[in-house]
């Protein structure tokens, strides 16, 4: 087996083995041959598709494939462009115009224009539960047919972040017209359209030939499987009856990394699985019992179990999220377990005999079935006992938006910008408000974070938001996991994305030797 | 024969209106809807939204007009569109039941073949060697669950023998040898409890037909041993085989919600689980009341057999 | 001949005395499961993780460094409990439906035979499985599944007797000379139908365990951290190739009660039903 490393990674690692080995592979020196079919398999089915209505991530995965977003990021997490060519912000930064690429063609042959643009979110702010990505933005208006203007209530340095997030994908007004709504039919500019879809078993997608990026895709057609166990999935990876994988449990690693006719690829997510704590709920209430709960966890232990040790952990900004990283020794001094502090803490807090507070697991994420248990022993140890709960998705998230648990394991695909990242999760009265908490410091920052452009002064102000984070205890950040795809060794062009979306299959090919 | 089918068919259609009260009723109690589902967890959702939604799903309206909606539509032969999907229900059930059916029909063929050969084997040589290996067999294939079977078989031949049955679905029409190859192993694990079964009552009826006296004046007449236990004995021994074999019939047909789940076949088990977990009501109540048809239909058909076979049996008269 | 049949029971009886002494072995580890286990069923050990079986774990530790023996052992009290209450309740509940409808007949029976051919609509285990995954997961949710599967039943095994005895002299005999109705149904004719009652309730039980196991299989009966049978298999399922163990040792368990139960069953018939081979 092969490794492609992410560049990050390579930053990180430093391994000169590791490096060679990257390198030698880098340069494929073949020029890519196109046609025949792309099989990759998952385990998840997507619930629906359409872009706007349908939050599951298993829709904003598939999503790339049929759509585009006017604005993209890159592997490094930088915003580039994709639908729009180029942006400005005025000098009030309140309107963002936007100028479109020329000559975009929906599945249907029709061209993209701003008029469908200015659908796409006016749909979006109207019936998709994503508008609360696009917060601040008042209104979206066509300047001309190649430029759209967003206009903001206030300035809103979060708007590349959302237009390149899960919510961003622009849609066509004729497709709804068409279909009512896009969960079972798709119209989009993206590399494929949906050619025909068996729910739970395939979703098969043919290459569209007047895509905008000339050359791409390399493949016909692309297959997207359904195949609801992993372990058969290793097995077909293995045997070669599927191209390519993406494994959600990451101990499966191990099993696939010293088989030859297989590439693996292994780089940091964007998103991380935390603990969440509600701090309007009896102690947790005293920001001392939450810090002892901070310190008694070890999230390496947390992290071994639950993702096999492939991962990292991590500060409020995932290491893909570069440039709002704190140093690592800014955060890494909150982490390193201390079961005598926290017993400290909690006696100072006048629970010095412990207490019993429920935590909350969904049964289908695999990741917080198996942390949950570890976190409980660790909670054990400076005397609080946390009774497991499992929660079916439907009613948590019934309970979850309805604020209602005490400690509940929880997941997220992440956030390409600090203000989407915490604003929601932690403003106390303008956001979502996770924790049922308030910490005026905290609202104030995060309101100047927002209304703040300048990059420099935004990282000063993301910097002392993630330590206050760091000090009151929301959620204590587990560990985010790495990303791991296999492909046969036959597979060429694959890229994998710290969001995780199947960006990576428009410039798949396939080497048939 | 004809007044008792209407006898019958009257009562079965009584029993199918209660089971759609009891299903609809059912699944209003589970806590969370499929607004939830949609909703998501990372999402500023305004009460209008919701409301919306409920709406869209006529999940506003009192429970009695949900209910007679729906039965309106399943007497104009309209199953309902799934929520989940936006396809209609009948159309995912028939994707869905050939894989079930199939399954269901090779374990049973399975049980059969394995279940009545191995307790004519074991009545004639009885205690014998022979007789005790299938009497333990027996009540180690009643014991066995059929999952954890299921497991050890993937064990053995995945990592053991290095064989892995394609994973990736194939229906019979499309490619037999493939399906069957996939089918193999999940009907051996669905039948095995069934042959036991079979192999016991088998067992059973054989001794007493092989006791009575007919049978005795017919090796007395000098016909061979086999003949006898095949051409008299066997045909004699027929209606409790025919009656274990067709109840069991009923029985694999739900366990192959359990197959269907460890090797993670496309059938109709999961399809109810997986309507149930999404809160898709028009599809869990439809598919259930369809499962439901189809058994009583394989009742039914057992109950003429019988009839047929024992000529002492006569219905409605 | 006669030692041949002498030597066929005493065989048998030494197979239904094996199957009560690994009954009894089971229902002890249930009882006594804190001082037999060697360690707490949800102990982690991070310096044992998916050890295999040895000195250190007789059977093996999982992904969490749990001792897989002290987790069967508990699992047997969900087994058990489960089983029990269940076929309890299906006992008691479909027995008194039975009796009502086969001693009262008309109107009762009628009416209670509508309801229970409901229940029998459907494929048992398919049943079980969605009163389970309606009802929402857990160990109560098993209990009401396996307690609606069973309920029909008992009350068709009862029914059946009772109106044959109904019909009999000596009941009318007794109504004759004014005992009340449930008089004679309690005293008179229900202590002459239990026996086939209370072999088929042996049968239930084993079966029981087997859907409980299911149901914790598909994830719809005990809810982890708490080990039972079926949740372990479960669990195990994804280290079939690294750490096999963890999938053997409850499957085992499983076989073995059922197996125990099954064998008391077919003796209990031999016993008490002297006409079946």
């Amino acid at each position: 087996m092969t490794m492609h490393l992410s560049r990050r990674e390579l930053l990180t690692a430093g391994g000169a083995a590791l490096a060679a080995l990257s390198v030698g592979r880098a340069a494929h020196g073949q020029a890519p041959k196109s046609g025949s079919t792309f099989v990759s398999a998952q385990t998840t089915e997507a619930t629906g598709l359409d872009p706007q209505l349908v939050p599951a991530f298993s829709r904003s995965r598939r999503s790339p494939m049929m759509y585009n977003q006017l604005v993209r990021f890159d592997a490094e997490m930088n915003p580039v462009p994709e639908l729009a060519e180029s942006w400005q912000v005025s000098p009030d930064g309140l309107t963002w115009t936007f100028k479109l690429r020329e000559g975009v063609r929906f599945h249907d042959g029709q061209e993209l224009s701003s008029a469908d643009v200015k659908f796409t979110f006016d749909r979006l702010f109207e019936r998709s539960p994503g508008k609360s990505d696009f917060i601040a933005v008042d209104r979206v208006e066509p300047a001309g047919r190649y430029a759209v203007k967003f206009v903001t209530k206030e300035p809103f340095a979060g708007l590349l972040a959302a237009l390149g997030g899960f919510w961003g994908f622009v849609i066509s007004e004729a497709g709804i017209k068409k279909h009512g709504d896009l969960n079972k039919a798709a119209l989009g500019t993206g590399p494929f359209r949906l050619e025909d879809w068996k729910v739970e078993q395939q979703m098969v997608l043919k290459r569209h030939p007047q895509y905008f990026k000339k050359g791409l895709p390399h493949v016909d057609e692309v297959i997207l499987r359904i195949i609801p166990d992993e372990a058969n999935i290793v097995a077909a990876l293995r045997t070669g009856q599927i191209h390519h994988a993406f494994l959600e449990d990451n101990k499966n690693f191990n099993l696939l990394k010293d088989e030859k006719t297989l590439t693996g690829y292994r780089s940091s997510r964007l998103g991380y699985d935390f603990l969440n704590i509600n701090a309007s709920r009896g102690p947790l209430k005293d920001v001392r019992v939450r810090q002892a709960i901070s310190w008694a966890v070890d999230r390496s232990q947390v992290l071994r179990v639950a993702a096999a040790g492939f991962g990292r952990l991590t500060a409020p900004a995932t290491a893909p999220m570069r440039q709002w990283q704190l140093t690592e020794e800014q955060w890494m001094r909150y982490y390193k377990p201390d079961p005598d502090r926290a017993r400290k803490l909690l006696a100072d807090a006048g629970h010095a005999g412990g207490f019993t507070v429920k935590l909350g697991v969904i049964p289908t994420f695999p990741t917080m079935v198996l942390g949950a248990p570890v976190v409980a022993a660790q909670l054990k140890r400076i005397g609080i006992t946390a009774e497991i709960e499992n929660v079916e998705y439907a009613v948590w998230i019934k309970r979850w938006l309805a604020r209602d648990f005490d400690l509940t394991m929880n997941t997220t695909p992440g956030y390409a910008d600090p203000d989407t990242a915490f604003f929601r999760a932690l403003h106390s009265t303008k956001g979502q408000n996770w924790n049922s908490w308030s910490v005026p410091e905290l609202d104030g920052l995060l309101e100047e974070g927002r209304r703040t452009l300048d990059p420099k002064k935004r990282k000063e102000i993301y910097d002392r938001v993630q330590i206050l984070i760091l000090e009151n205890v929301p959620h204590l950040w587990l560990f985010s996991a790495d990303t791991i795809d296999f492909t046969q060794a036959t597979v060429k062009g694959f890229k994998q994305h710290p969001m995780t979306l199947l960006y990576g299959f428009e410039g798949v090919w396939l080497d048939r030797a | 024969m004809g007044r008792y089918l209407v006898v019958r068919a009257y009562s079965m259609a009584l029993t199918l209106l209660g089971l759609t009260v009891l299903v609809f009723l059912m699944l209003r109690l589970i806590p969370g809807t499929v607004v939830e589902q949609m909703i998501g967890a990372d999402a500023v959702v305004s009460p209008e939204m919701v409301a919306q939604l409920r709406h869209f799903f006529g999940l506003d309206q009192p429970w009695w007009l949900q209910y007679s909606r729906w039965l309106g539509g399943l007497a104009q032969g309209d199953l309902g569109t799934s929520w989940r999907t936006g396809k209609p229900v009948v159309r995912l059930i028939l994707e869905r039941l050939p894989v079930t059916i199939e399954l269901t029909l090779l374990a049973v063929g399975f049980a059969l073949v394995l279940g009545i050969a191995a307790g004519i084997v074991s009545a004639v040589r009885r205690d014998r060697a022979v007789d005790n290996v299938v009497r333990v067999g027996a009540l180690l294939g009643l014991s066995v669950p059929v999952f954890w079977q299921g497991t050890m078989l993937i064990l053995f031949f995945s990592i053991y023998l290095r064989w892995m049955p394609p994973v990736v679905w194939v229906d019979f029409f499309t490619d037999p040898r493939r399906n069957l190859t996939i089918m193999l192993l999940p009907a051996l694990c669905l039948g095995t409890a069934s042959a036991a079964n079979i192999a016991r009552t088998t067992r059973a009826s054989m001794l007493d037909v092989l006791r009575s006296e007919y049978i005795r004046t017919a090796a007395a007449k000098g016909l061979a041993g086999w003949a006898v236990v095949m051409k008299h004995a066997l045909k004699n021994a027929l209606i409790p085989i025919v009656t274990v074999a067709g109840l069991q019939m009923g029985i694999l047909l739900g366990g192959t919600v359990v197959v269907e789940e460890v090797f993670t076949l496309p059938g109709v088990g999961r399809l109810v689980l997986w309507s149930i977990y999404q809160r898709d009501y028009p599809l869990t109540q439809s598919t259930i009341l369809f499962v439901a048809i189809l058994f009583m239909a394989i009742n039914l058909a057992v109950d003429m057999l019988y009839g047929y076979l024992d000529p002492r049996i006569r219905y409605g008269e | 001949m006669q030692w041949e049949r002498q030597l066929r029971r005493g065989t048998r009886s030494t197979v239904v005395v094996l199957g009560g002494l690994v009954a009894l072995l089971i229902v002890g580890a249930a009882l006594f499961a804190g001082s037999l286990a060697p360690s707490a069923p949800d102990e982690q050990n991070f310096d044992l993780i998916e050890s295999a079986p040895g000195a250190r774990a007789l059977f093996g530790t999982d992904r969490f460094g749990r001792d897989v023996l002290s987790r069967v052992i508990y699992g047997s009290r969900i087994s058990l409990y489960v089983a029990t209450v269940s076929i309890g309740v299906a006992m008691g509940v479909g027995g008194a439906l039975g009796l009502v409808a086969g001693y009262l007949g008309g109107a009762w029976d009628n009416v209670i035979n509508r309801v229970m051919d409901v229940f029998f609509s459907v494929p048992g285990l398919l049943l079980a499985v969605g009163i389970a995954a309606m009802r929402g997961p857990g160990v109560n949710s098993a209990v009401v599944a396996i307690s609606i599967v069973y309920t029909p039943l008992f009350a068709r095994v009862m029914r059946g007797p009772v109106l044959a005895e109904r019909e009999k002299d000596y009941v009318q005999a007794v109504r004759a000379l004014g005992a009340t109705r449930l008089a004679v149904a309690l005293k008179h004719v229900l202590p002459n139908v239990i026996s086939p009652f209370v072999i088929q309730g042996t049968v239930a039980f084993s079966q029981a365990i087997l859907i409980e196991a299911s149901l914790s299989y598909l994830g719809l009966s005990a809810q982890p951290p708490t080990p039972s049978w079926g949740n372990m298999l479960n669990e195990g399922r994804t280290y079939l190739e690294t750490a096999p163990w963890i999938s053997v040792f409850p499957g085992i368990a499983i076989m073995l009660s059922v197996l125990a139960f099954n064998l008391i069953g077919d003796g209990l018939r031999d016993i008490l039903d002297p006409n079946v081979q």
